[in-house]
């Protein structure tokens, strides 16, 4: 196997790999926020690929050109060779009897390309959801993620990782998360309609404040949890386990309360779209004062 | 040393087993409507007053030197 082909082989796998994780989070098995920051963090990911892998043909063209020239040649010689060489022969040098791998890469690399810009990372049943149902979602994996906490953080006690003080301080932040969530919630029920023998939620503007605040109230508790200080002298493995818990907490109460902020009241019947997040909805004023937020 | 690797170990596999659960219950909401969503929401807080509860007091009685 051609050297060149082993380290293109191995930054193809590693990307390829990452490919499986996004599929995992377009079929909803990994969470919309740790997604979005994947799929954010894929696509920076492109341009250092294509720069390494050209790295790794420039390095290999100039070591394998070098030793097929006398032994005072200097690096000078080697570029001016470079310089009068085709790309064809630049490649049959490198790849030596073995194009046919080396090409196989170079079909592998665009396939990729074309795999990444498929909508992996696109859940199609979250996508059709509509702003309300993110919105009771986000509630429903806030008051989940607490319970992992208060149950993670028991187990820190029990396995003498943690102090039962520092247990006690983790478990009263999360109890005032959870206070918070529980007010969101019970006050978003208010809204909800009776439709056609179907129960909805129908958010109006007035319960957009009072939910707007309430929302910020659990966004901001969220936030201080992971700069609080009973966390700092936790363990680094379990706080980095512990973090792994309470950071899609926080995002989620962060993506709960842009969902409310970003709703706005339309009047006329008019409708406008606004972006949430990596989805666009559109609002519309039903002519009674309600609001219904839904997928573009 | 063996009691770290094994506490390293344990906090390993505790985590592996939230993620799979975590995973379940992301499917799990996948097909609910808003006011269902808000339901379980609901039911979770309540069941997590009880446990931060439980857990205030267990974590007091450890801090309670026994005489």
């Amino acid at each position: 196997m051609p050297r060149l082909f082993a380290l293109f082989f191995g930054a193809v796998v590693r990307w390829g790999v990452t490919l499986v994780a996004g599929w995992f989070i377009g079929h909803g098995v990994i969470s919309k926020e740790l997604g979005d920051e994947l799929v954010f963090g894929l696509m920076l990911s492109i341009p250092p690929l294509l720069w390494a892998l050209w790295q790794k043909y420039k390095s290999r063209l100039g070591f394998l050109t070098a030793l097929q020239l006398p032994a005072q040649a200097s690096e000078d010689d080697v570029k001016v060779i470079l310089k009068n060489t085709t790309q064809g022969e630049k490649m049959a040098v490198v790849a030596g009897k073995s194009l046919s791998q080396l090409m196989l890469c170079f079909v592998l690399l665009p396939l990729l390309l074309i795999l990444q810009g498929c909508p992996f990372a696109t859940n199609p049943q979250q996508a059709a959801r509509s702003a309300e149902e993110q919105f009771a979602a986000y509630t429903d994996r806030i008051a989940e993620y607490v319970g992992r906490g208060m149950k993670f953080t028991e187990f820190l006690v029990d396995t003498q990782t943690i102090q039962p003080t520092v247990g006690a301080s983790v478990n009263n932040i999360l109890i005032s998360i959870n206070a918070s969530d529980k007010q969101l919630i019970q006050a978003s029920q208010k809204f909800i309609v009776v439709v056609d023998g179907k129960r909805v939620l129908r958010f109006t503007e007035d319960g957009r404040l009072e939910l707007e605040k309430l929302a910020d109230a659990l966004a901001t508790a969220a936030t201080n949890v992971i700069k609080d200080p009973a966390l700092v002298n936790i363990d680094p493995k379990a706080r980095s386990q512990l973090l792994e818990i309470l950071t899609p907490l926080q995002a989620s109460a962060k993506s709960l309360l842009r969902l409310i902020q970003r709703a706005k009241t339309v009047t006329n019947g008019q409708t406008i779209e606004i972006e949430l997040s990596y989805e666009r909805y559109s609002i519309e004023d039903r002519g009674d004062h309600r609001l219904r937020l839904a997928t573009i | 040393m063996n009691d770290t690797a094994l506490r390293i170990a344990a906090i390993i596999a505790f985590g592996l087993q939230q993620f799979d659960e975590a995973t379940q219950e992301e499917q799990a909401r996948t097909g609910k409507s808003a006011a269902e969503l808000l339901d379980t929401a609901l039911d979770r807080t309540l069941a997590n007053e009880e446990l931060g509860t439980t857990l205030t007091k267990k974590f007091a009685s450890l801090e309670t030197p026994k005489s």
